[in-house]
């Protein structure tokens, strides 16, 4: 406490800084690529890095033991935020993902991120050890459910499944059973398998064996059975309620030729960007997928795409290099903590990067579909950057008091 | 207890070893992308952004014997379109639509295959000036689409369209046979375009530039990649730009078929079928109705009479026969007979073409009245076998060669022929009748009676009709000559070709010659008159023949269906094609020459 910047990560704050460099570098390709700063995207940004490396300061200065004390509230605050979306919202390219204020455009999806991060980590990290763990994984099922079912509607389907993801990892972190993260993946692995029955059968009874091994409760393997093979009967149901977007997106992933003019065409020419780049790129404003636009999305979501095509496979193992930096001293510092809250927040935050680095960076080199998450710290976007400096800001924060009780 | 979680080292270790797993595939995937197959992204960002137009190689022109062009080229605009462009914006597309004068829902059908690519296709050739200054106009709201100036074929004085052919888009079965063309290059269908094509084709051009995700250009930055076209070889015909208008005009309102050859050379100097067609009408883009008309109308103006039809020769077929029968020896010149007006052949009677008979005839009088008595005897004293060497030796049913296409072969009966025909007992003597006066069975081109005339005219040699003289590279600047025309001797003394001669000048300029209206003094003409019997209408009159009687430099051969006499409908085109031809060769004004003395 007398030393407070005694354990800061520089690590983490070093790769924190390169990468908002290698996003503003990023960005001003692709706002040359509109010709000569002409959409100016890149003062944007620049204005947002100011202000990111102010906020990701102060909130690294911030005793975690308030932040610990406002978790929930911030988390119901969240959930406010999410419904005033979708009352006040403004409606961009069918989707109500935006409230207006002005000068500039808050995507609260983003904020909401940290804030039920917040609220699951209090949520966890003060459930009473001695207590039976299924209420604590039904409570953060539910606490999940809220906002991802809100964002789903908005619709943003990309972001809405980072949430779920990040609960698994925190719960897993947190310490329930294993057979609880089993019966939580159990949807997931019912739907992808449902298209085929062979490997339906054979999911079911490889999660039936795991679950027995792990729980040995006869009940919870009845239930198993009966929710796995409803699921995998419900899917095509399921299906007919996705957006014909999304459906769209899904089938091209599994056959990208068919449609070279949709999503296929993103995913298409994001391969030709990163893979022309070759192993040392061709020069800063000289990729030509980004500069003649035949990268789509380019400031966003196909960012990594740009920056790959310029600075080729050196550059892109860089960033990739500097983001398994920060997961890899990120959960270094949460397994070292002394207090459950900041574990779980620096695990929590670490996994909520992770997926959304690998999701995008996946996604770019056409091996996964267009989920449209966008890349932390480097994406075009204030309210992403902003709410990536306060994770980072969390983390740093966290590093410095990881002997905290 | 430490209060502590997440030391489980079991569950640290779960997370750093899924997460290093992940970042090492997703590692792995850039090395892959981005080392091992870079080449080939490569490649696909290089398609992207480098637009490749065909620059058209300039088409060979085409020029008379006084090198005065017949056929060149002129600029017209093409629209293209960028399909994946065009298709992500459907309101520009029904917009083009709209300018080019396409049917709506015409576009998305004919660019539907194409729709996920950046490469151009040629949407429209040869815009008119209203679809240019309307695309031009509206430019902005199409950025799928542009313009290409281009090479489109102009016919300055629009003659001789059957001779030269035409050229229109390459179909599906000939690109499959022609290696290195493309769909949509232009090639030559019918004629000289279509025989030179190779030649007068030259070789495209290439022009690579750059252009952004909108398909628009944002520079030709690849200098360096630009290949010029190699423009194509110039022919230059044997035609004769004024004979050949003269011999069109001559046919305005009639159907037939006007050849003129050099006696000396073969060289065609006018090759005219009538009707006739504005060869414009192929020059840029085929208008799908006058394309229509031309093909359905009944008098066929596509088809080039004078080489690709067959009549009966009639009478004119006459100095072949007497020819033969001098050189076989059946006749001598001395050899005469009675003509009463008819012929009793078996129990049939033949008759004459003059009612009241030619009295005695023999070899000079009987080219010069066309007595056709004469010739049903020498008929049957050189037999059928005779009656196709006669042929033969003029290439008469027989192809010439000529440099056109689909030239009609004709037909020269024999023995064999009627063997096979009726079988060896399914005909009778009697046959030879008709035959030896050109009637019948007898078959022959218009083209092939001009070199008949020619090779009477020459005495000597028989020779090829051709259009060609010389093809001129106007890269190198190399004049190139064709392979030599096949001419052949033909085998006769000169005396017997001094009277078939005589005969023919005597059809003119004998007392009772059939064609003496045709007599005038500036031009000696000689010739034959014949009337062929058509079996669907009046008779076609036949004319050929030669001049100068002295010293022959232009023979022709001038064919008009249902025109009845020769005499009258066919000999007068003759003489004043011949007589304007020789007076242009001595230099003589002929408009001046002409007044004078039309019988």
């Amino acid at each position: 406490m007398q030393r407070p910047l005694w354990g800061l990560d520089l690590r983490v704050l070093g790769a924190v800084i390169v990468l908002t460099l290698v996003g503003l570098i990023a960005n001003f390709s692709t706002s040359f690529a509109e010709g000569a700063l002409a959409s100016a995207h890149f003062y944007r940004q620049l204005i947002w890095v100011a202000a990111g490396l102010v906020i990701m300061v102060i909130v690294a200065a911030v005793e975690i033991r308030y932040i610990q004390l406002f978790a929930s509230l911030a988390y119901g605050l969240g959930i406010v935020a999410l419904l005033a979306v979708l009352v006040i919202g403004q409606t961009q390219m069918g989707a109500k993902r935006w409230i207006n204020l002005g000068a500039f455009q808050l995507q609260p999806s983003e904020a909401v991120k940290i804030t039920t991060l917040l609220g699951l980590a209090r949520l966890i990290s003060g459930y009473p050890r001695e207590a039976g763990r299924a209420g604590l994984t039904f409570a953060a099922l539910a606490m999940t459910i809220v906002p991802t079912f809100l964002i789903l509607i908005e619709p943003d389907l990309g972001t809405a499944l980072v949430f779920p993801m990040m609960m698994f990892c925190m719960l897993g972190w947190g310490g329930v059973p294993l057979w609880h993260l089993l019966l939580i993946a159990l949807p997931v692995i019912a739907v992808i398998t449902s298209w085929n029955l062979t490997l339906h059968a054979l999911a079911l009874l490889g999660l039936l064996v795991a679950l027995f091994l792990a729980s040995r409760r006869w009940l919870v393997i009845v239930i198993a059975t009966v929710a796995f093979v409803a699921l995998g009967a419900a899917t095509p149901a399921l299906w007919n309620h996705l957006h014909p977007y999304q459906q769209k997106r899904l089938l091209t992933f599994v056959n990208p030729e068919a449609d070279p003019l949709g999503s296929a065409y993103q995913i298409i020419q994001s391969k030709i960007a990163v893979g022309s780049g070759g192993m040392t790129g061709k020069g800063f404003l000289s990729g030509t997928q980004t500069q003649l636009k035949f990268l789509p999305e380019g400031h966003t979501d196909f960012i990594f795409s740009a920056w790959g095509e310029q600075f080729g496979f050196l550059g892109s193992a860089l960033v990739l290099l500097l983001f398994f930096t920060i997961f890899y001293q990120g959960i270094r510092l949460a397994a070292r903590c002394h207090n459950p809250f900041h574990s779980l927040v620096a695990a929590g935050i670490v996994s909520l990067l992770t997926l959304q680095v690998l999701l995008n960076m996946f996604m770019t080199v056409g091996l996964l579909p267009v989920t449209g998450v966008p890349l932390p710290f480097i994406s075009y976007g204030g309210s992403s950057l902003l709410t990536w400096m306060t994770m980072a800001g969390l983390l740093l924060g966290v590093s410095m008091r990881w002997r905290e009780y | 207890m430490s209060p502590r979680l997440g030391t489980d080292a079991v569950r640290l270790w779960a997370f750093r070893i899924i997460g290093t797993l992940l970042f090492a595939m997703l590692g792995f995937r850039l090395f892959h992308l981005q080392v091992l197959h870079s080449e080939e992204y490569r490649e696909k960002a290089d398609s992207n952004r480098f637009r490749i137009i065909e620059i058209p190689a300039p088409r060979g022109a085409m020029r008379d014997r006084h090198n005065r062009l017949l056929v060149t080229n002129r600029p017209a605009y093409s629209c293209y379109g960028v399909p994946r462009e065009l298709w992500r914006d459907k309101r520009s597309m029904e917009l083009l639509e709209q300018i080019l004068g396409f049917t709506e829902g015409f576009l998305p059908q004919e660019l539907r295959p194409n729709r996920g690519t950046f490469a151009p296709v040629r949407i429209k050739r040869d815009l008119s000036f209203e679809e240019l200054s309307k695309f031009e106009e509206l430019r902005d709201l199409i950025p799928g689409a542009f313009l290409e100036m281009e090479q489109k074929r102009a016919y300055p004085d629009r003659l001789a369209p059957h001779a030269i052919g035409y050229v229109s888009e390459i179909s599906k079965e000939e690109l499959s046979r022609w290696p290195g063309l493309e769909m949509g290059d232009l090639v030559g269908k019918r004629g000289l375009e279509r025989l030179h094509d190779a030649e007068l084709r030259g070789r495209n051009g290439r022009r690579v530039s750059v252009v952004n995700a909108h398909g628009q250009e944002v520079g030709a930055v690849e200098r360096l990649r630009r290949v010029e076209p190699i423009p194509g070889r110039e022919l230059w015909l044997t035609l004769d730009l004024e004979l050949q208008a003269l011999a069109e005009s001559l046919l305005v309102g009639k159907i037939g078929a006007i050849a003129a050859m050099d006696v000396r050379t073969g060289g065609i100097l006018a090759l005219a079928s009538a009707p006739s067609y504005d060869p414009n009408i192929f020059a840029g883009r085929v208008n799908v109705s006058e394309w229509n008309v031309l093909l359905e109308d009944p008098s066929k103006p596509m088809l080039n009479r004078a080489v690709q039809t067959m009549y009966p020769p009639g009478s004119t077929i006459k100095m072949a026969m007497l020819l033969e029968g001098l050189e076989s020896e059946a006749v001598t010149p001395e050899w005469s007979i009675h003509c009463p007006g008819h012929f009793t052949f078996g129990n049939r009677t033949f008759k004459c073409w003059r009612k009241g008979g030619h009295g005695r005839v023999s070899a000079l009088t009987a080219i010069e009245a066309s007595c056709d008595v004469y010739f049903y005897r020498l008929g049957l004293l050189i037999g059928v076998d005779g009656v196709h060497r006669a042929m033969s030796r003029f290439h008469l049913g027989r192809l010439t060669g000529i440099d056109q296409t689909s030239e009609a072969e004709g037909l020269a009966p024999s023995e064999a022929y009627y063997n096979k025909r009726y079988g060896p007992r399914g005909w009778t003597k009697g046959f030879i009748l008709s035959i030896a006066i050109g009637q019948g069975e007898v078959l022959v081109t218009p083209v092939q009676m001009c070199a008949y005339a020619a090779a009477a005219a020459d005495g000597k040699v028989w020779r090829q009709p051709h259009l060609v003289r010389a093809i001129y590279d106007p890269v190198t600047g190399k004049v190139a000559t064709p392979p030599p025309p096949t001419d052949e001797p033909l085998n006769a003394s000169a005396e017997n070709i001094a009277l078939i001669r005589e005969g023919m000048r005597r059809v003119v300029w004998g007392e009772s010659g059939t064609a003496r209206g045709q007599r005038n003094q500036e031009v000696h003409i000689a010739g034959k008159t014949g009337t062929a019997q058509n079996a669907h209408g009046d008779d076609h009159a036949w004319f050929v023949g030669f001049a100068p009687v002295e010293d022959p430099i232009i023979a022709t051969c001038v064919l008009v269906e249902f025109g009845e006499h020769g005499s009258s409908a066919a000999a007068p085109l003759s003489n004043l094609l011949m007589r304007r031809y020789v007076l242009a060769e001595r230099g003589v004004e002929p408009g001046l020459a002409l007044a004078g003395d039309s019988h």
